[in-house]
């Protein structure tokens, strides 16, 4: 018999994932609860402060990406005063926005998650890093991604107005005009990263996809999942990152709801676990049926993987003959294999770079009508885009001078923490069987949670391979039998 | 009577090795502030003293909130960087210590690498090895604090307490490579 043990949330940030697993009598998994430690008080912070403060204040939730806040920002900050931006400067977020991208996604794959496949399960973890990448697929590489960064970085200087941190937005459009000069510079940047995109398209191709091995772990099924997906689209059902509406489908693919950002309130509930601050949101028409999977659940997931999914295709040319690619590969759509997001994110690079050459060769991307004053009594508005981890939401309520009093957001990762917890359930379920722990599993459990790139990592410090992590494992009387860490003092 | 000179121990090493002080960390997130506090406040005293710097080699003050690879980037072009952060140790509040960057141990500052990019250590290994010039010289200054998750624009008291010693320390630094 399973006996009941209260696990109170974690109260003091210990820098490390913490799961406890519960074993039943049979020493297989019960139940585990991965614990991931939450910033608080946010909306306590925001409120009293001018609703035009907020696409500057919401860089700094996180650091990772501040670009995305402050495009969400923006688009919540004009619902709120109800005016719509001139076409140029939501052409400039957005051209902004696609280099962000471009940069974020490389990132991710060269630096994180790239290195868990292109080295090699067998890989020591001393070699699982962008280091080994590096010494593995050519010094060029390194190269390459360093001038990726910067062009990305440039981009977002040469509109935002700062680096990293962009500060041009205000309710009704931007604050600063492109001279033909930038544009020109942006559009060569642009180009590059279009063959930048397409050689680590066909790098992933050669080295993953012709290894056996990862193939196999790709398609297996301890990853694999069937859930709800998520993802904005545009008017033609085409993945869009910046604007447009929430689309669902079902886990056979199916449309189940698509919305406008003001709505998201009619298809999003959260639920709240006692042993962790953080609240699961879920799709209220479905229900919550508990961490599960399948049509019944309302479980959803939100990730490069999970647009593809939930879109009928790319906007641009040589994206949507990867993603054709992509789904010819893996069988058909909708694809459950949770490490096929990594895949998913380069047919998104490519996207963000040809758009990105598109945006800056718009005629009207030099206009200087970049700003509508607004003319109405602010009340209260949502602002919806892609975070490359999610589906990000803003909501503010003002008072009739433009004050905050109310702020709910819901970034990327806060989308994913039910399948989180199912996805280390499941590795935690595939390794440690009548009460015999497999040594792969705290590997497994990364490689697990590190496909979803959360947001609110566990650690703020970790490689690939260095993930501090701390797996505790109790038998059913609540009693420690185990413990594995790795990078924990 | 002779003139005096005031000039910088540093003056007799020639060239003048080009130094950056980052402030890391978030300004909102309560004593994860801590860091540009430090930054801001150290500037402001090289501003005042102009104390024995020649032209060709001054000393920057920048205070960003990044880790990994976009840190790496920033120190480009340096040959010594002094990193003010805050850390999470098992040290009472407002403790300031000094540590190299390659004596790191215990993953406890927040801000020199990311789960979503990579460690400082290793992005300046990347640099290097792509033929950038990085500091040679990487030292971090870090104050001790709980309070690391809740938004707030305020120090709590034993870190604001620290600031006067962490300024200190990375003047000490700066002008004598030490910390004394």
């Amino acid at each position: 018999m399973t006996q009941r043990i209260s696990i109170d949330p974690i109260t003091r940030l210990e820098g490390h994932g913490k799961i406890d697993i519960f074993l039943d009598d049979k020493g297989d998994v019960a139940n585990s609860y991965f614990q991931i430690p939450e910033l608080r008080g946010f909306e306590r912070f925001c409120v009293g402060r001018p609703v035009e403060e907020m696409p500057l204040l919401t860089n700094r939730i996180c650091g990772v990406c501040p670009e995305a806040h402050h495009m969400a920002a923006a688009k919540a900050a004009d619902a709120v005063y109800h005016v719509d931006p001139p076409r140029t400067a939501k052409m400039l977020r957005e051209l902004l926005y696609m280099a962000f991208y471009a940069t974020d996604h490389t990132t991710h794959f060269y630096a994180l998650g790239g290195p868990d496949f292109i080295m090699g399960p067998d890989a020591p973890v001393a070699e699982r890093n962008i280091l080994g990448v590096i010494h593995k697929v050519g010094l060029e590489i390194g190269g390459k991604v360093i001038q990726m960064r910067k062009y990305g970085h440039t981009v977002v200087e040469m509109i935002g107005g700062r680096k990293v941190h962009p500060c041009t937005s205000i309710p009704g459009g931007i604050t600063k005009i492109l001279s033909e000069d930038e544009r020109k510079q942006i559009e060569e940047m642009g180009r590059w990263a279009i063959d930048f995109a397409l050689f680590t398209i066909q790098a992933f191709k050669d080295i993953v996809l012709a290894n056996k091995t990862y193939l196999d772990l790709i398609v297996g099924d301890v990853y694999t999942h069937r859930t709800y997906y998520m993802g904005l689209v545009d008017a033609n059902n085409k993945v869009n990152f910046y604007d447009g509406k929430v689309r669902v489908v079902d886990p056979d693919g199916k449309e189940f709801c698509k919305y406008e950002a003001k709505d998201y309130l009619n298809h999003i509930e959260e639920r709240v676990e006692p042993w962790t601050y953080l609240k699961f949101p879920y799709l209220k028409n479905v229900g919550w049926k508990g961490f599960t999977d399948g049509k019944d659940s309302g479980v959803y997931m939100a990730t490069p993987l999970s647009r593809l999914n939930a879109s009928d295709g790319m906007a641009t040319p040589k994206a949507q003959a990867a993603y054709e690619e992509f789904y010819a590969t893996l069988g058909g759509k909708p694809v459950h294999q949770r490490l096929a997001i990594h895949w998913a994110r380069l047919v998104e690079l490519l996207y963000a770079a040809e758009h990105w050459v598109e945006l800056a060769t718009d005629p009207e991307i030099t206009s200087p009508n970049v700003h509508k004053v607004p003319t109405e009594i602010p009340t209260e508005g949502v602002g919806i885009v892609e975070a490359p981890r999610g589906t990000l939401t803003h909501h503010y309520t003002t008072d009739e001078r433009g004050v905050l009093t109310k702020v709910n957001l819901i970034v990327g990762t806060t989308n994913n923490y039910a399948p989180i917890q199912m996805s280390t359930n499941k590795a935690a379920r595939s390794l440690i069987k009548g009460g015999n722990v497999n040594e792969g599993l705290l590997n497994m459990v990364e490689m697990a949670f590190r496909a979803y790139d959360p947001c609110f990592g566990c650690a703020t410090h970790s490689l690939p391979g260095q993930m501090p992590l701390e797996i505790t494992i109790r038998n059913p009387d609540g009693e420690i039998v185990d413990v594995l860490k790795q990078f924990v003092e | 009577m002779l003139p005096v000179t005031v000039k910088s121990p540093l003056s007799s090493v020639s060239p003048q090795p080009s130094i950056i002080v980052v402030g890391l960390g978030n300004p909102i997130l309560g004593d994860d502030g801590v860091g540009w506090i430090v930054a801001e406040e150290v500037k402001r005293r090289l501003d005042e003293t102009q104390t024995g710097f020649p032209q060709s080699s001054p000393v920057v003050v920048e205070c960003c909130s990044l880790g990994g690879l976009s840190l790496m980037e920033q120190l480009i072009g340096y040959d010594r960087a002094i990193i003010v952060d805050a850390f999470a140790v098992d040290q009472p509040a407002g403790t300031v210590f000094t540590i190299g960057i390659d004596e790191l141990p215990d993953y406890s500052s927040l801000h020199a690498a990311s789960v979503h990019d990579t460690s400082l250590q290793n992005a300046l290994v990347i640099g290097k090895t792509m033929g950038v010039h990085l500091p040679e010289e990487v030292t971090l200054v870090g104050v001790s604090s709980e309070q690391l998750y809740e938004f707030s624009e305020e120090l709590t008291p034993n870190v604001a307490a620290a600031v006067p010693q962490a300024v200190q320390i990375v003047l000490n630094l700066i002008f004598t490579g030490d910390t004394k």
